[in-house]
């Protein structure tokens, strides 16, 4: 493979599946198609074009033969004069007089003029003498004034035995043909017998609604319209006859030459027009269904795609799609399943390292002694008891209260209400410190049995907030809110809010992001708040954890509040 | 009612004596011991009713001192106070007969809240119970078990402090409610105010006073009720009963 070729593979192989499939189409599909389709079209003309070319041939040969038969019709008049010894006796000049020839002509030579009587191609017959008279129809009685070419006809129609055709310049065909007395080769007259030629040709079947042309000799003639004349422009047309845009067919009766314009095969625009149109949308239409059919597979894989490019390490969720049982189906089955993986490998870890710091802790708790301690601190009470020193005594009390809850060997949660009963003995005790510069309350609007709460949770956000959110001069307040949620009836919203000093922006945000990452941080920073977040996310059922909102001065709404949400009917 | 208090540190005993020493609706007699061999030695032939007793003491055990007076003096009582909140003294202790286990440091009013209904429980045959009136403090049934836990809790807490001041806002902040939402559950689910259930509690205590004892006057009934005034019962009296407690006294004491 050269270069070039590896470079157009490379090229090819980098692009999107969709920028793939349209190449492919378009080199696959529609380049050949198309190409097909145009040749077949072009093949397709030019048969049609000569089935018409033969079918015009026929027409114009079917035409010729019509012709010659009818020319032949009208020419077979002439057996009426062959034979008549009456109109022979008249050419040979054996009547003397006028009335006599008048008395054989109502005897006899009447029957034969008006045996074309009823035939209206036939314009009129004559019989032209050697004497220069002539033999008409009475009642067709025409001017015969004037001579005629006598002579040259004679000569013209000796050469023919059964006569000749030639076509005059009034419209009219004229068949000449030489009279002999029976018995002898001399001819005694000339018989002209004058078709209309309009009236001829316009009772053919097949003509062509084109002018139709006749040559004869140098003359063009043109029918068009139902009338026969001299064509207006010859020379042109004679032209046109030598460059072949006519068929001409000779009829060889005559001296004709039949001329039926080759006209080309009608291929209309709107012909065109049609074929393309059709061809486009049949084309587009199959596109579609094409283009339909891929979208249903290559969608898929770039939807995804697209689902994978949107997730975060921190964060692997499964494809929920309906998948079905072919290869797509079952590369993203095998993700969703690795995801799962994941998520359970991820969510043990946690576990394990929540586990493990709960444990550290305990080990450090088990070395006090707690009943040495409830004595001492119960023998201090009792003391100031006796001693009327109620504010030690009360101390001495919560603190020893406190201690019992701090220092319980429980690793389980405990019910809310013991969590926030050692909330207040804290906040009590911090009282002890502090005096009137911390406050606090407390505001419960829901029931809170079957809630259970992460040990020292409230502590820990307490303790936050004294150490850090403290403003020296003003007194803090703390204030915890237990509301129902208003989304979920089987959790409740846990509020602690202070007046304290608030978080920076920065820290605030740096805060917000280690409280919403899964991931587990070295301990080395903010142990005690992520340490409760991740308690509370593994004892949660949907994994939520703490929220920080927080303004700092100058915000006049400065201070701290920390959310949470904890669920009903958890572990005791 | 005769009760032994067992305590190896004498403030802590002294302080339980402090404490008991403030029952006054009925007699009490006090008696002290260092040890359990001391409680043995000393008042194992004593009619005693109650021992209240350390679980962990030098030289016999309170529970090894529990035994040996279960066996041999089958009706005595007992009440634990421990340092453990060890679920197997609980136990041990439920198996022989111990009234209530309590921790350190001692609430003083669960303590004396034991000692009055052990006292209530024993002598109840003793005393001829008067008859109550029917009224509707009476026949109410604070112990429904359709209520929420919450409010069990605080029912529980009135009967336990009925003595003292209680008010709405008392209430609240002990439990850390929100007050508004405090009246409004009990409201809802009593269909009664807070100070119907603090004069139910606190009649029923009145009455059993006046009819018990002969020689409670009105104002000892009123301040041990937890009425700031004499005033104060009377009105009670007169809201709930139609009647005054003298006269609810001639009245129902005679039978």
């Amino acid at each position: 493979m050269s270069a070039a070729q590896r470079k157009l593979m490379k090229w090819f192989l980098d692009q999107k599946i969709s920028t793939k499939m349209l190449l492919g189409f378009i080199f696959t599909v529609l380049l050949p198609i198309g190409t097909l389709s145009l040749i077949m079209s072009r093949y397709n003309a030019y048969q049609t074009e000569k089935a018409y070319a033969g079918q015009l041939r026929q027409n114009a040969a079917a035409l010729a033969f019509q012709l010659e038969s009818s020319l032949t019709q009208i020419s077979n008049y002439r057996f009426c004069f062959d034979n008549t010894k009456s109109i022979q006796k008249y050419l040979i000049g054996e009547y003397s007089s006028t009335s006599e020839f008048l008395f054989n002509y109502y005897d006899s030579i009447e029957n034969c003029f008006s045996s074309y009587a009823n035939d209206h191609r036939v314009h009129k017959i004559e019989i032209i003498a050697d004497n220069s008279y002539r033999i008409y129809v009475p009642d067709r009685l025409i001017s015969t004034a004037g001579t005629d070419d006598y002579d040259a006809l004679c000569r013209q129609a000796a050469a023919s035995y059964s006569g000749f055709w030639e076509s005059g310049d009034d419209g009219y065909w004229n068949y000449y043909r030489l009279i002999y007395l029976s018995g002898t080769t001399s001819p005694i007259g000339l018989l002209r017998i004058q078709a209309d030629a309009a009236r001829v040709l316009e009772q053919f079947t097949g003509i062509p609604s084109e002018p139709l042309y006749l040559l004869s000799g140098d003359d063009v003639y043109c029918f068009s319209d139902g009338s026969y004349r001299l064509a207006d422009e010859p020379e042109e047309l004679r032209g046109a006859l030598l460059d072949g845009e006519f068929l001409t067919v000779p009829i060889r009766s005559a001296s004709f030459m039949l001329c039926i314009p080759m006209k080309a095969w009608n291929r209309s625009p709107e012909f065109v027009f049609f074929y393309f149109t059709a061809a486009l949308f049949s084309m587009l239409f199959f596109s579609g269904i094409y283009f339909f059919l891929n979208r249903l597979n290559i969608g898929r894989i770039i939807d995804f795609n697209r689902f994978i490019s949107a997730q975060r390490p921190d964060d692997l969720r499964e494809y929920s799609s309906n998948l079905y049982t072919d290869e797509i189906g079952g590369v993203i089955a095998a993700y969703n399943q690795l995801v799962n993986e994941v998520n359970h490998l991820v969510h043990d870890n946690l576990e394990a390292s929540l586990k493990m710091n709960e444990a550290r802790y305990y080990a450090l708790q088990a070395q006090i002694k707690p009943h040495f301690l409830y004595n001492i601190l119960e023998n201090i009470r009792a003391s100031s008891e006796i001693h009327g020193d109620h504010t030690t005594a009360g101390m001495t009390e919560i603190f020893a209260n406190y201690m019992r809850y701090a220092m319980n060997n429980d690793t389980r949660s405990a019910p809310l209400r013991n969590e926030l009963n050692a909330a207040r003995n804290f906040l009590r005790i911090n009282q002890i410190r502090l005096g009137d510069q911390l406050q606090y309350s407390f505001s419960i609007e829901t029931e809170l049995d079957n809630i259970s709460c992460p040990r020292f949770v409230f502590q820990t956000i307490i303790e936050n907030s004294i150490r850090h959110g403290k403003i020296s001069g003003i007194p803090l307040r703390i204030s915890i809110h237990i509301t129902p949620s208003l989304d979920n009836a089987e959790s409740v919203l846990i509020r602690v809010a202070d007046n304290g000093r608030g978080i920076d922006p920065a820290m605030l945000k740096f805060a917000q992001d280690i409280l919403s990452s899964r991931r587990i941080y070295p301990a080395t920073k903010h142990v005690g708040l992520r340490n409760i977040n991740d308690r509370l996310r593994s004892h949660n059922p949907d994994r939520s954890g703490l929220s920080i909102h927080s303004a700092s001065p100058p915000d006049a709404q400065h201070g701290t509040i920390v959310s949470f949400r904890l669920y009903r009917g958890g572990e005791p | 009612m005769t009760i032994l208090i067992v305590e190896d540190e004498a403030r802590i005993r002294s302080a339980i004596v402090s404490y008991l020493r403030e029952i006054r609706e009925f007699p009490c007699t006090l008696f002290t011991a260092e040890s359990g061999e001391d409680a043995w030695n000393h008042y194992s032939s004593v009619s005693i009713d109650l021992i209240i007793t350390d679980i962990r003491m030098q030289e016999m055990s309170g529970l090894a001192l529990l035994e040996r007076f279960h066996i041999n003096r089958g009706r005595i009582r007992f009440i634990i106070i421990s340092g453990y909140d060890d679920f197997s003294y609980a136990q041990q202790g439920i198996r022989l007969g111990v009234y209530d286990y309590l921790l350190k440091p001692i609430n003083k009013s669960l303590l004396l809240n034991d000692v009055r209904s052990l006292h209530h429980a024993l002598f109840a045959e003793k005393e001829s119970r008067p008859a109550l009136p029917p009224a509707l403090i009476f026949d109410f049934d604070l112990d429904d078990s359709s209520f929420p836990v919450s409010l069990r809790e605080i029912i529980q807490y009135i009967r336990q402090n009925y003595m003292y001041d209680i008010s709405l806002n008392i209430l609240a902040d002990e439990f850390m409610f929100n007050p508004c939402y405090l009246s409004n559950t009990i409201n809802k689910t009593t269909g009664h105010s807070l100070g119907f259930l603090l004069d139910c509690v606190r009649l029923r205590a009145a009455a059993s006073l006046l009819l018990g004892s002969k020689t409670c006057t009105v104002a000892d009934v009123s301040r041990m009720t937890g009425y700031s005034s004499e005033r104060r019962l009377y009105q009670a009296f007169q809201k709930r009963l139609g009647t005054t407690p003298g006269e609810f006294r001639k009245r129902y004491s005679r039978r």
